[in-house]
C-alpha cells in the first residue's frame, strides 16, 4: 500500500537541518504499522512527507504503486484522496467558526464531488459522526464547546468522508485524559474492524504503539533503529537503544527508580 | 488511620481544603474539602485527569494560587508552619526555603533572559543572605547533585541553552539549594521523552533517599506513580476519591473510579484482542458529562 524507499527529508536551512535520514518504510495493506521514537526522532516529518505537506529531499513515496513523491496537480488529487492525516491538536486542524457537522460535511462534499446534493451530504456526515461515536447534541456545535476527544472524533470522522485506503494518525491522543485515550484507541480498534483502511500510527507511546501495531518502526535522530512484527519488537529488541525505551516505560507496580522499596500492605 | 497533627513525622497537614472563583458563587467549589497529609520522608502522588483539581490543590499548598481564585482551610500546616493564618514574611521564608517547586514546563519558570547562574544565585541569597561567592559555590555543588555535567559552565548559559530534561534537573537543583523538606512537582515529567523522564524520575528518588526530602508527585500517569510512591491520593472533580497505600493499589483498589483509571490505561502486557475497559459508570465518566453540559 505505501511504500517509502530511501526518503530523506532536509529542511532548508540556513544551516539546512536532515530530519529524515533516508529511511525505508512500508504499510501493507489491512494492516496497522506503529512508528515510535521521542521528540526529534523525524516521525512527523515522514507523516507530513508521506502526504505531500513537507518536500522530499531524496527518495521515493509511492501508494498502491502510484508516485506520490512531492505530488502536485493529478498524483496530489490521487494521494488526497486516498490517504488521511489526523493531529494531535484538533483545534488546530478544524474551522473554529464551523459547526461540527458543517465541518464534516464539507468533506464529504469534497469527497464526492458533484454526486450527492447538500442534503445528502449532510445526512452522509450525520452518519460519520455517529459512526466515530459524537451525541446528535453536539453536531451542531463549534468547535471550542466540545472536549478533546469529542473533537479528535470530529477530525477522525472528518478524515473518513474521504473513504481513505491509508488514515495516518499523528499522536492522536497524546493531548487526552486517559480515559478518553481508551475510547479513542477502542474507535481505532473498531475501524480496523470494520473498514478496510491501513493505518500509520504514529506515537511516542510505545504502550499505545504494542496495543495498536502490527508491524513496528523505531526512529531516533531520523534514523530507523529497529523494524519488525509488533511481536518481535517489544518481546525480543534487538538494538540497544530499543532496549532502553522500553525499559524506561513505567509500569504498573514496577519499582526501578526506588533503591529502597518499604511498601507497607495497605 | 492515626493523623496526629502535632506528631514530628508530619510534613505537611491540608484540612478542608476548598477552592472557589471569586464573586461567582453560581459556580460549584473547583476543589472540595480536601484533607490529606504527607509524612517527613514519604512520596506521595497526586492523580486525576484534567479537571480534577489536583494542580490546584498544590498551588494553594505553595500559595501561588492564580488572581480570581480563592481558599479556605481549616488548617494547611507545614514543616511546623500555620500556612493559613501566618504572616507573609513567615510564609515567604518558609515556602522559599523548605519548599521546592517543579512544574512541567521549565521554559515558563526560568527567565529566558538571564543566565541560570544570575536566576540560582538570586533565589538563595534573597532566602538564605548568603553571599554571592557561597551563593556561587552553593549553586554548583546544586548542580552536581542533579547530575549536570560542566556546572561551572551551566551557569553562565541561558535556558534555552540547555536540553528540556536538563532544564528541568536546573529547576530541581534550583529548589534544592534552599535544603527543602519538600518537593512539590507538578507533571515535572509530562513534557519529556521517556529515556530523559526516567533519569528525572530517578533523581527525585535518589534525592528523597540522600536528603530526606519529601516528595509530592502530581501526574496523570498512575503506572508512573506507582514506581515510586509509597501511597497515591485519586482526585476526581475537585474531591479525593480514595487515598491509598500503593501495596493497596496493586492488591486492588476499592473505588471505581481508580479501578477505572488503571485499567484505561494500556502497557506493553495489555491484551490485544479485547477492547480497553472505559470509565462507563456515569458518575465518573469526563466524556459524557461534556456530551450533556
Amino acid at each position: 500500500m505505501l511504500e517509502l524507499e530511501n526518503v530523506e527529508v532536509t529542511y532548508p536551512g540556513p544551516p539546512p537541518f536532515t530530519a529524515v535520514k533516508g529511511i525505508n518504510l512500508s504499510v501493507p495493506t489491512g494492516s496497522t504499522v506503529g512508528l515510535v521514537g521521542e521528540s526529534g526522532s523525524g516521525k512527523s516529518s515522514i507523516a507530513r512527507a508521506a502526504i505531500g505537506l513537507t518536500p522530499v529531499t531524496k527518495g521515493r513515496i509511492t501508494l498502491d504503486g502510484q508516485d506520490v513523491t512531492n505530488p502536485k496537480g493529478k498524483s496530489l488529487r490521487y494521494l488526497r484522496g486516498r490517504a488521511q492525516l489526523v493531529f494531535q491538536d484538533p483545534h488546530a486542524s478544524l474551522n473554529p467558526r464551523m459547526e461540527i457537522a458543517m465541518a464534516v460535511q464539507e468533506a464529504v462534499s469534497v469527497a464526492t464531488g458533484k454526486r450527492l446534493n447538500s442534503r445528502e451530504c449532510a445526512d452522509a456526515a450525520l452518519d460519520l459522526l455517529d459512526k466515530v461515536g459524537v451525541p446528535k447534541a453536539a453536531m451542531r456545535r463549534y468547535p471550542h464547546q466540545l472536549s478533546g476527544g469529542q473533537l479528535q472524533r470530529v477530525s477522525i470522522a472528518r478524515a473518513l468522508a474521504l473513504e481513505p485506503s491509508l488514515m495516518i494518525l499523528d499522536e492522536v491522543t497524546a493531548s487526552l485524559d486517559v480515559s478518553v485515550q481508551a475510547r479513542i484507541l477502542n474507535l481505532l480498534r473498531q475501524l480496523q474492524r470494520e473498514l478496510d483502511v491501513s493505518m500509520l500510527y504514529i506515537s511516542h507511546d510505545l504502550s499505545v504503539i504494542r496495543y495498536l501495531a502490527d508491524h513496528v518502526y523505531v526512529m531516533r535522530h531520523g534514523e530507523m533503529v529497529e523494524a519488525g512484527t509488533a511481536d518481535q519488537v517489544f518481546d525480543a529488541p534487538q538494538q540497544e537503544y530499543t532496549q532502553a525505551l522500553l525499559s524506561a516505560v513505567p509500569t504498573l507496580g514496577g519499582s526501578r527508580w526506588r533503591s529502597r522499596h518499604d511498601l507497607v500492605a495497605g | 488511620m492515626n493523623a496526629d497533627p502535632v506528631s514530628n513525622d508530619i510534613l505537611l497537614d491540608v484540612r478542608n481544603l476548598s477552592i472557589s472563583v471569586e464573586n461567582r458563587d453560581e459556580i460549584p467549589p473547583l476543589v472540595r474539602n480536601v484533607s490529606f497529609h504527607l509524612n517527613r520522608g514519604e512520596i506521595v502522588g497526586i492523580v486525576g485527569e484534567s479537571g480534577s483539581g489536583k494542580t490546584l490543590t498544590s498551588l494553594a499548598v505553595s500559595r501561588l494560587l492564580p488572581q480570581g481564585l480563592s481558599m479556605s482551610a481549616d488548617r494547611i500546616d507545614f514543616d511546623g508552619h500555620d500556612l493559613v493564618g501566618g504572616s507573609d514574611r513567615e510564609l515567604r521564608t518558609v515556602l522559599g526555603t523548605n519548599l521546592a517547586m517543579v512544574f512541567q514546563d521549565p521554559m515558563q519558570s526560568l527567565n529566558p533572559a538571564r543566565k541560570i547562574g544570575a536566576q540560582m544565585i538570586e533565589t538563595v541569597r534573597e532566602h538564605r543572605g548568603l553571599s554571592k561567592k557561597e551563593a556561587r559555590a552553593l549553586a554548583i555543588r546544586s548542580l552536581e547533585d542533579v547530575h549536570i555535567t560542566e556546572p561551572a559552565k551551566r551557569l553562565k548559559q541561558y535556558p534555552h541553552e540547555l536540553s528540556g530534561g536538563m532544564r528541568q534537573r536546573t529547576m530541581i537543583a534550583m529548589g534544592l539549594m534552599g535544603e527543602p523538606s519538600l518537593i512539590l512537582a507538578d507533571e515535572p515529567t509530562t513534557a519529556l521523552d521517556v529515556t530523559v523522564q526516567a533519569q528525572v524520575m530517578q533523581l527525585l528518588c535518589d534525592l528523597n533517599d540522600r536528603k530526606g526530602s519529601a516528595v509530592l508527585l502530581i501526574s496523570h500517569n498512575i503506572s508512573l506513580l506507582s514506581e515510586v510512591c509509597d501511597r497515591i491520593i485519586v482526585m476526581f472533580r475537585g474531591e479525593i476519591v480514595e487515598d491509598l497505600t500503593t501495596a493497596k493499589l496493586l492488591a486492588g483498589p476499592d473505588h471505581p473510579y481508580t479501578q477505572g483509571l488503571i485499567r484505561a490505561v494500556p502497557d506493553l502486557n495489555t491484551d490485544r484482542g479485547v477492547d480497553l475497559v472505559t470509565i462507563e459508570d456515569g458518575q465518573f465518566d469526563v466524556e459524557r458529562e461534556m456530551n450533556h453540559a
